[in-house]
């Protein structure tokens, strides 16, 4: 009975939905929460390299502090600056915040796996797209665009410098990133992600093959999502707090929320790319390995912004244009030289 | 021996001075050691000139230029010019006296552009005009401020400010702090001097295109209440101007009304980051009217705390700057050594900062038990801790470019801004007063000065670097060095009697109470004596009048000079920029305003 009822094909296709309706619910709620402990592991590793402890007050080891950050969020007053265009202003933190969620839709977590029970295979991405690779730089790219707007839209002149910044910022490193990972689609022949972590499978990482793509890509990346040494838009020394200088309360929030969702998509991708994804030795679940790789790819981040100081704008354009550019072209034309 | 010899250049200076202009010296009276001439306000920038530009003499830099108010006494104003060579530190006092009908002097910008700002404070506080100024605003009191505070019938408090519900009665009665029989309105007070009808006025064009920035009064990057107004032409600066007067707390007025003991504590507060180099200065220049002899080991010991003091200044300077350029742990790091240092002061005063553990006529008191075991420690500690910083920056490839290069002045024109310490030794020019004047016995230990060779940020950083390495060495030798005997010199009438003696002696007791409550008359004269302060040349110019109080009680700090630099330094830099020549320059906004 059980067994006819799900091979009902009306069924079957139910189940499908069903199971991507999930699937899109469980991966949101993760990188929803996922600021919560980011923020707390940042600014723990932040206190031990600066020979601090951290929070320490909330919870054992503080480890409820980003709650306690996150209740105190919810709570403050929500100000609209006077004069500020209050439709823009509004709007911003959410133009930011969609796009480095959407990033995930096409993000593989793992092979396939099998549900017990019901004995259907699941795959740990919600779709692998032909054109994934493409589709996340698209869409990554559009989170400027509420960087811009919230620096347009405060009427501020920091804020207004910090939108500026990273409009410039952004469109010079995309086209390095850009073609940092057409390097490995050369190698790999394939623009889905899925397809590019298979083709890594057995030790064959990227990174082997695409050393100075990885480079090139680590450094536009770092630009990408606004990190030390690459965080003019938000520059504290110079600019107060760039862009978002004048935001308050969630809408804040939805900014520091994009910005660590940024710093997650951008390491998944990097492990994806270079790293292998989920493949490593057999003795841990594949899942296992791709968030031990992204976790330590997360601490690097975290580790270099408290190391180093930050660029000078025109610096910051000199390296994109000037270096990170070209090599990324070199790098094409030799990985071309050597797949044909 | 070296003092006779600067005063002798000084001498022979005024001989001159009496060859060219017969008439223009009324007075000259080499008291406590200065030397110091009258002379008549017409000839002022004759003998300005000549001081400046005759080769022999060539007293090149303008260490201070205030003014006293003898209010009743005619004439009423004494516009005070220190002026000191940089070859030999030999220094001369130009005085000229001004009547309250016409306080007018011709500025000497044009010999001393340094003598921008102080002729402003001197406007200020004293409303006396310098003609052909190029820009005579009123630079610590806002806009629009009544009366000039300095002024001896001026009341050190009891302005009133209006608020709403005081508006109208406030508009109906005078108010004591406006002088001269002006009762027309309250408190005008506009906090933004720049507005659009006097942009042009301050040479900011606010042509199409150009963003007018206002960096600060509130703003992370500028070590206080320094407000900078930025022209920018997209990320690059256009014009630069620097305002201050945010923190001004009226130290030198209050210090008129509190006994020479008292005003002690407020010089802590002037620069806050380097307190015991003002309580120095203070008590050299008061000392030196009372005509103190310091025992040797008082001497050494101000020598050791100033030079701690020196490490944890500087230990702020370093941090900050890389922290506002965005290497956020080095701070941490510095902080870190710095709290050794300030465990030493607490150990020694009870407190962390305004410790006034240096007073008139030596020291409060011995060493506590075990702090010199303490104090050993540190040049153990740091040499290797240093070398971490240097790893961390000096090493540092964004370093190397955030700041080499960056912020370039010329000696020449550092000097002719006034700029002093760091600053000044960045850009090649070998001043440091620890040996140009060596004071309290600075001349019996051995250390370099170093200097800089290009005047960029990367320079004065790495002096700073240089310069903790040096006090390191200073502060070995004092320990080794250190003789025993007392700590305070040996005059009742001046220096608390030892506590133990207070329950035997009858005459302890009097003294005790006496210093205590009233304070003790300080002969009538005038001094300046200067320390260097881990920021440049600190001075303090006392006047005293034979009372208790000083007459008048001038700071000369070297934030306040070094700020006039900046437009000099950031012309035609990035905004970021700004950030490093700020932290390079080290200002304490305390020190600046006062």
């Amino acid at each position: 009975m059980f067994e006819l009822f799900i091979s009902n094909p009306l069924v079957l296709m139910m189940i499908e939905v069903l199971v991507i309706c999930i699937k899109v619910v469980v991966v949101t709620l993760v990188v929803f929460s996922l600021p919560l402990p980011l923020t707390y592991i940042e600014r723990k590793v932040a206190g031990h390299i600066q020979v601090r402890l951290g929070p320490y007050r909330v919870g054992p080891h503080g480890i409820l502090q980003p709650l306690a950050d996150m209740i105190k969020l919810i709570f403050k007053e929500d100000i609209i600056p006077y004069k500020a265009d209050p439709w823009l202003f509004k709007i911003a933190p959410i133009i930011a915040m969609v796009p480095a969620f959407a990033v995930f839709a096409t993000i593989p977590f793992g092979e396939k796996v099998t549900i017990p029970f019901i004995d259907k295979e699941v795959t740990l991405y919600i779709s692998d797209m032909d054109t994934g690779i493409l589709y996340v730089l698209a869409i990554a790219g559009l989170s400027v665009y509420g960087i811009i707007l919230g620096g347009w839209a405060s009427n501020s002149k920091y804020a207004l410098l910090g939108g500026l910044r990273s409009s410039a910022q952004m469109i010079s490193y995309e086209l390095a990133l850009s073609f940092a990972c057409i390097g490995v689609v050369m190698v790999v022949n394939s623009l889905s992600l899925v397809d590019i972590v298979r083709a890594q499978s057995g030790w064959h990482w990227n990174i082997l093959y695409q050393p100075l793509g990885f480079v090139i890509f680590a450094i536009a990346g770092l630009a990408e999502i606004n990190r030390i040494p690459f965080d003019l838009p938000e520059d504290e020394g110079t600019l107060g707090a760039g862009y978002h200088a004048e935001y308050s309360s969630m809408r804040f929030a939805f900014f520091m929320l994009t910005e660590y969702v940024a710093m997650v998509s951008m390491s998944v991708l990097m492990v994806i790319l270079f790293f292998g994804g989920w493949d490593g030795p057999g003795f841990l679940p594949g899942i296992v390995w791709f968030l031990i790789k992204v976790a330590f790819i997360i601490y690097v981040i975290i580790w270099t912004r408290f190391t180093y100081p930050r660029y000078r704008y025109d610096q910051l354009m000199t390296i994109g244009w000037k270096i990170l550019l070209p090599l990324s072209l070199l790098n094409i034309l030799i990985t071309g030289l050597v797949v044909i | 021996m070296n003092q006779i010899f600067r005063m002798k250049r000084s001498e022979s200076a005024i001989q001159r001075i009496r060859e060219v202009f017969p008439e223009a010296v009324h007075n000259i009276s080499t008291l406590n050691g200065d030397v110091s001439i009258t002379v008549g306000k017409d000839k002022l920038l004759g003998v300005v000139k000549l001081l400046k530009k005759e080769s022999d003499i060539s007293f090149d830099y303008l260490s201070d230029l205030t003014a006293v108010d003898y209010l009743r006494k005619e004439p009423r104003f004494e516009v005070v010019y220190h002026l000191t060579s940089t070859k030999d530190g030999a220094i001369i006092r130009v005085k000229v006296p001004l009547t309250l009908s016409e306080p007018v002097l011709p500025s000497i910008t044009a010999l001393y552009p340094s003598s921008d700002w102080y002729e402003r404070e001197v406007y200020d506080m004293f409303g006396i005009v310098f003609n052909d100024h190029p820009d005579l605003r009123r630079i610590l009191m806002p806009e629009g401020w009544r009366g000039h505070p300095l002024r001896k019938d001026y009341p050190p408090d009891g302005e009133e400010v209006a608020f709403t519900y005081n508006k109208d009665s406030m508009e109906e009665q005078p108010l004591p702090f406006i002088l001269e029989g002006k009762r027309d309105g309250y408190l005008e007070f506009t906090p933004d001097g720049f507005t659009l009808s006097n942009l042009e006025r301050l040479g900011l064009s606010g042509a199409r295109g150009r963003i007018i920035l206002n960096m600060g009064p509130q703003h992370p990057s500028t070590h206080g209440l320094l407000r900078l107004v930025i022209e920018l032409d997209g990320e690059r600066i256009s014009k630069i101007i620097p305002e201050i007067g945010y923190l001004h707390t009226g130290i030198e007025k209050s210090g008129e009304y509190l006994t020479y003991p008292q005003a002690l504590t407020l010089t802590d507060r002037a620069d806050y980051l380097a307190n015991l180099f003002n309580n120095l200065a203070y008590c050299m220049a008061v000392e030196r009217l009372l005509g103190l002899e310091i025992p040797l080991r008082a001497q050494y010991i101000r020598v050791l705390l100033c030079e701690l003091n020196r490490l944890a200044s500087h230990l702020l300077a370093i941090g900050v700057m890389a922290h506002e350029l965005g290497a956020t742990s080095v701070l941490l790091y510095c902080f870190r050594e710095r709290e050794i240092i300030m465990d030493i002061f607490e150990m020694l005063s009870g407190v962390r900062m305004m410790t006034s553990y240096i007073t008139i006529g030596g020291l409060r008191d011995e060493l506590p038990e075990g702090l010199l075991d303490k104090i050993k420690e540190v040049p153990k500690i740091f040499p290797e801790k240093i070398d971490e910083y240097e790893k961390m920056l000096t090493k540092n490839p964004i370093w190397l470019k955030r700041t080499k290069g960056i912020g370039y002045i010329s000696g020449k024109q550092a000097l002719s801004l006034g700029a002093s310490g760091p600053l000044l030794r960045g850009s090649g020019i070998n001043r440091d007063l620890r040996k140009a004047s060596p004071y309290s016995s600075y001349d019996h230990f051995d250390f370099e000065v170093p200097l800089g060779e290009n005047g960029d940020v990367f320079d004065r950083y790495m002096i700073r670097i240089e310069e903790m390495r040096q006090s390191l060495r200073i502060i070995r030798q004092v320990i080794d060095k250190l003789p025993d005997g007392p700590v305070k010199a040996d005059n009742r009438k001046v220096v608390l009697p030892p506590r133990e003696e207070l329950g035997k002696s009858m005459e302890s007791l009097i003294h005790h109470f006496l210093i205590a409550s009233g304070g003790f008359p300080v002969p009538g004269g005038e001094t300046y004596a200067t320390v260097e302060s881990p920021r440049g040349e600190l001075g303090y110019y006392i006047v005293s009048d034979g009372s208790e109080k000083p007459y008048r009680f001038r700071i000369r700090g070297p934030s306040f000079a070094n700020l006039m630099s900046i437009p000099a330094m950031a012309r035609e830099c990035y905004i970021a920029d700004v950030i490093a020549i700020i932290g390079s320059i080290d200002p304490v906004l305390g020190d600046v305003d006062r």
